[in-house]
């Protein structure tokens, strides 16, 4: 059975089909790529997925779950974590502090928590043990209680992730992951991404504009144009096929590129 | 000893000077810390919101309100004394605060701040115009008494540092556990607070049931400390204001900041006082030269100051060396 | 009856427009949210009073110097204090307005002592009949300068330069400052308008209640309400809200009791938030994803 199911997904934004009846279907253990031109709608059906953005018609599954009804903050609770394409996080706090915050799924009983009652302080020792693997895991060990704003670039992307992993969801969203790095960077992504599935074992969703990522990493992608599903395949078939390449037409990145 | 360490040490340090302070000072003195106190409680409660979480309260002095209006009815209908009325007093305000997280859910920035300033302006009409509440002419305390035994200045001096200190202990509890970071990172991004699994809805209205409860702390203290409450006090909203002055200048997210900057709304003022309208301008004088030379308030000049001496200055701006995005702008 | 409340709550929401209109200008262009607006006026009726008493009563002096004196106070306040500390958040840029606020209190109490002194009258007490409804001259000269101050703003940012820019600033400082606007300079002048509104409302005001310190403290407070109403950017928002305000004031303190009066405007802009976070003209409350 998928893990992440999509059928017949409709967003209007006043007059304009942003979706218009897209399906998307997310086997588990897989990287899967959803990729378009500019406009196509794949962000738009990210946020739906991630809660962040509503949808008129159709229905969109999670392990079995409807999850029209849930809000954003619900999806965290149920395995899905993701990241922001602009990358977004708690400025202020060091990187410690972000990592737990990531865990908030995990936090038990909040009042357990504020009164630091013995059940809240334990819970806590604990997250803050797991933080600080999930720290070691991505190299940041030794940025643990800096600012997070003071941090190079490629830092902040490796602790958006983190936090994104902390509380070990089964699925990862990540939105354009690779928007802002240079090619060395992008390699390294690539890398992190490739181990993040087969040493965590999660399932990998990434909306994606730079197609080297999505060749080097997915094992299958879904093409949107113009809100609607024009192609599914592995990523060398679908960057061939002909609808793909006249979608692409015009773009500035094209796929053979 | 870690940043940490020197903190929790003063702080102790602090207290220990409070508590030795009433031996060393006439009573007048131990009154006047005392009215203090009863100011850093609501600080302490408006930074919670406000510095903390990052809705901007302008409303808050309607929280202190109700605080001591309820423990002023206690008193006189039932002839209860501090305690009792700090129990219904929070309790009370803490539904109200709720209640008015509810309504100011959707609203932030400017728009938050002046709809708070119009839940103050609110109680106060209510107090004004309902005759319970006896308007201009007030309400008298009795005697103040805890568990039964008669308090002087000195006395409530000491109710007073303990409220205070119990507040900030909550306070800080709470700051340090995983609620306070959801407070924290509401303010500093809601889209990845949720994303994070934050409940924004129930988050929010939570922080500001709890800063409206502590705020009520300080105005049932309050009450107890002039023995008498009236809309001269509670009508109008530079409490409110005083109290968000007192945060922005004390040092926003900083319990040591809300004492600061309650300190300074009432001492300036005080000292001042003798000097009437010349007081105002010095009083305006000192908030705008706090504000330009100390843009994260006194306590962020103190941190500064205490990190120097301690040599940490150089390990603070020691630039991370990324490999991959060495060269980057 | 109804109709006299009416007019006569246009009247008071005239008023509270100008003040509006200042707070939503300083505001859009500066993130400013400006407690001394109020006192600009306090400031104003002062001086027009003074003025009076040494030109023989002329009102046309009074007014003449008290705009050029209030314009100067307000550019003062921006390049002393507030340009200083430009670029912080709201919250700081609010409170230094509150020092402003200070300031100006202490200043006029100190030059003026905390009496409160009469502002002699423009108008004869004898009301106008205009169709059978009574209108106090005061208030119809209100109404009248409140519309002819819109109808000049109106012009101003449609057809000149400095107030197109001043436009361009609002919509988008980054590009404003990208296509040549000198920012620095629309902000200054932005504070001078706003100067220029205190001491007109400041004028009128002063006949309708006693000229001291706390003056303004009423119509300052129903302004912000009066701006948040329109949507905190919009003036023809802030116009209409302000209007709403005064008129509601009016018939509640008429048929519901004086001491509604009072809590009228608050019930509305706590009702109005909560319905619509950006007040009535400001748009959907969008969430950027």
């Amino acid at each position: 059975m998928d893990l992440l199911s999509a059928r017949g997904v409709h967003v209007h934004f006043g007059g304009l089909r942003a979706l218009d009846g897209v399906d998307l279907s997310v086997p588990p253990g897989s990287i899967y790529g959803l990729i378009g031109p500019n406009g196509a709608g794949k962000t738009t059906l990210f946020n739906c997925i991630s809660r962040f953005q509503p949808y008129s018609a159709g229905a969109i599954h999670y392990r079995g779950r409807d999850l029209g009804a849930l809000g954003p903050h619900d999806a965290m609770g149920l395995g899905m974590a993701r990241t922001f394409q602009n990358i977004n996080l708690f400025r202020s706090r060091s990187t410690l502090d972000n990592i737990l915050i990531g865990m908030h799924a995990r936090l038990g009983n909040p009042l357990a928590a504020m009164l630091s009652l013995p059940s809240g302080r334990r819970r806590e020792g604990a997250l803050r043990g797991r933080a600080r693997q999930m720290a070691e895991m991505f190299g940041l060990t030794d940025v643990l209680d800096q600012q997070v704003v003071h941090l190079p670039f490629g830092y902040q992307k490796r602790v958006e992730l983190a936090r994104a992993l902390a509380s070990e969801p089964t699925l990862l969203l990540l939105d354009e992951p690779v928007a802002g790095c240079n090619e060395e960077e992008t390699r390294e992504l690539c890398e992190i991404v490739r181990a993040i599935n087969r040493d965590l074992n999660v399932t990998v969703l990434v909306v994606e504009h730079d197609m080297s990522l999505v060749r080097a990493i997915c094992d299958e992608v879904t093409v949107l144009d113009f809100g609607r599903n024009i192609a599914r395949g592995a990523p060398v078939e679908i960057l061939n096929h002909p609808a793909v390449v006249e979608a692409y037409l015009g773009e500035t990145v094209a796929p053979h590129a | 000893m870690s940043e940490r360490g020197w903190q929790i040490t003063l702080t102790f340090l602090a207290f220990g000077a409070l508590l030795a302070l009433p031996a060393a000072i006439p009573s007048f003195y131990a009154s006047l810390l005392a009215f203090m106190f009863t100011y850093v409680i609501a600080a302490v409660g408006v930074n919670l919101l406000t510095g903390y979480t990052g809705l901007v309260t302008v409303g808050h002095g309607g929280f202190f309100a109700i605080g001591a209006y309820t423990t002023a009815l206690m008193a006189k209908h039932l002839g209860t004394s501090v305690v009792p009325g700090l129990v219904a007093g929070t309790v009370l305000a803490g539904i109200v605060g709720f209640g008015l997280g509810i309504i100011c859910l959707r609203l932030g920035g400017a728009f938050l701040a002046i709809a708070t300033l119009g839940f103050a302006l609110a109680v106060g009409a209510v107090l004004n115009n309902w005759s319970i509440f006896e308007g201009r002419e007030g309400i008298q305390l009795g005697k103040n008494s805890v568990a039964g035994l008669g308090i002087k200045d000195v006395g409530f001096y000491y109710v007073g540092l303990a409220v205070m200190a119990i507040v900030m202990l909550a306070s800080w509890s709470i700051i340090r556990s995983g609620v306070g970071r959801a407070f924290v990172a509401m303010r500093d991004s809601e889209r990845a607070a949720e994303a994070m699994g934050i409940n924004l809805r129930l988050y929010k209205t939570v922080a500001f049931a709890i800063s409206a409860a502590m705020t009520a702390a300080g105005g049932v203290l309050f009450a107890h400390h002039n023995r008498y409450v009236s809309t001269e006090t509670f009508g109008d909203t530079w409490l409110s204001v005083d109290f968000l002055t007192a945060v922005v200048v004390g040092g926003q997210a900083s319990l040591f900041g809300s004492a600061l900057g309650a300190a300074f709304v009432v001492m300036v003022p005080y000292y001042l006082g003798e000097l009437r309208d010349f007081a105002y301008v010095l009083n305006g004088v000192a908030l705008i030269a706090v504000l330009v030379f100390a843009p994260d308030g006194m306590a962020g000049v103190l941190a500064r100051l205490l990190r120097r001496v301690l040599g940490r200055t150089a390990r603070e701006v020691a630039p991370v060396v990324d490999p991959v995005s060495v060269g980057r702008g | 009856m109804l109709a006299q409340q009416i007019v006569s709550g246009l009247a008071t929401g005239s008023l509270y427009a100008l003040t509006a209109i200042g707070i939503v200008l300083i505001f859009r262009n500066t993130r400013t949210i400006n407690l001394a607006q109020g006192d600009f006026s306090m400031i104003g009726a002062f001086v027009a009073l003074v003025i009076l008493e040494h030109s023989g009563g002329s009102l046309v002096v009074a007014t003449l110097v008290t705009i050029v004196a209030v314009t100067a106070l307000a550019v003062v306040v921006e390049r002393l204090i507030m340009r200083p500390i430009e670029g912080s958040d709201w919250l700081t840029l609010f409170t230094a307005t509150l020092g402003v606020f200070y300031i100006l209190h202490g200043v006029a109490g100190w030059i003026w002592g905390r009496d409160t002194k009469s502002f002699p009258a423009l108008f004869s007490s004898a009301p106008l009949s205009i169709g059978g409804t009574l209108i106090s001259q005061a208030h119809l000269f209100n109404i009248l300068v409140a519309a002819v101050v819109g109808g000049i703003l109106y012009l101003f940012f449609r057809f000149t330069k400095p107030g197109i820019a001043m436009r361009a600033i609002t919509e988008d400082p980054v590009a404003a400052q990208l296509m040549g606007i000198p920012v620095r300079s629309i902000v200054l002048l932005t504070w001078a308008v706003g100067g220029v509104l205190a001491a007109i409302s400041g004028i009128l005001l002063a006949p309708l209640v006693y000229v001291s310190t706390q003056m303004m403290d009423g119509v300052l407070v129903k302004g912000y309400v009066g701006a948040v109403f329109g949507g905190l950017y919009s003036l023809p928002g802030a116009v209409i809200g302000s209007l709403i305000i005064g008129v509601a004031e009016n018939l509640a303190g008429g048929y519901l009791g004086a001491q509604y009066k009072v809590t009228i405007a608050f019930v509305l802009i706590v009702l109005v938030l909560a319905l619509k976070p950006r007040g009535l003209f400001g748009g959907k409350a969008r969430r950027e994803i």
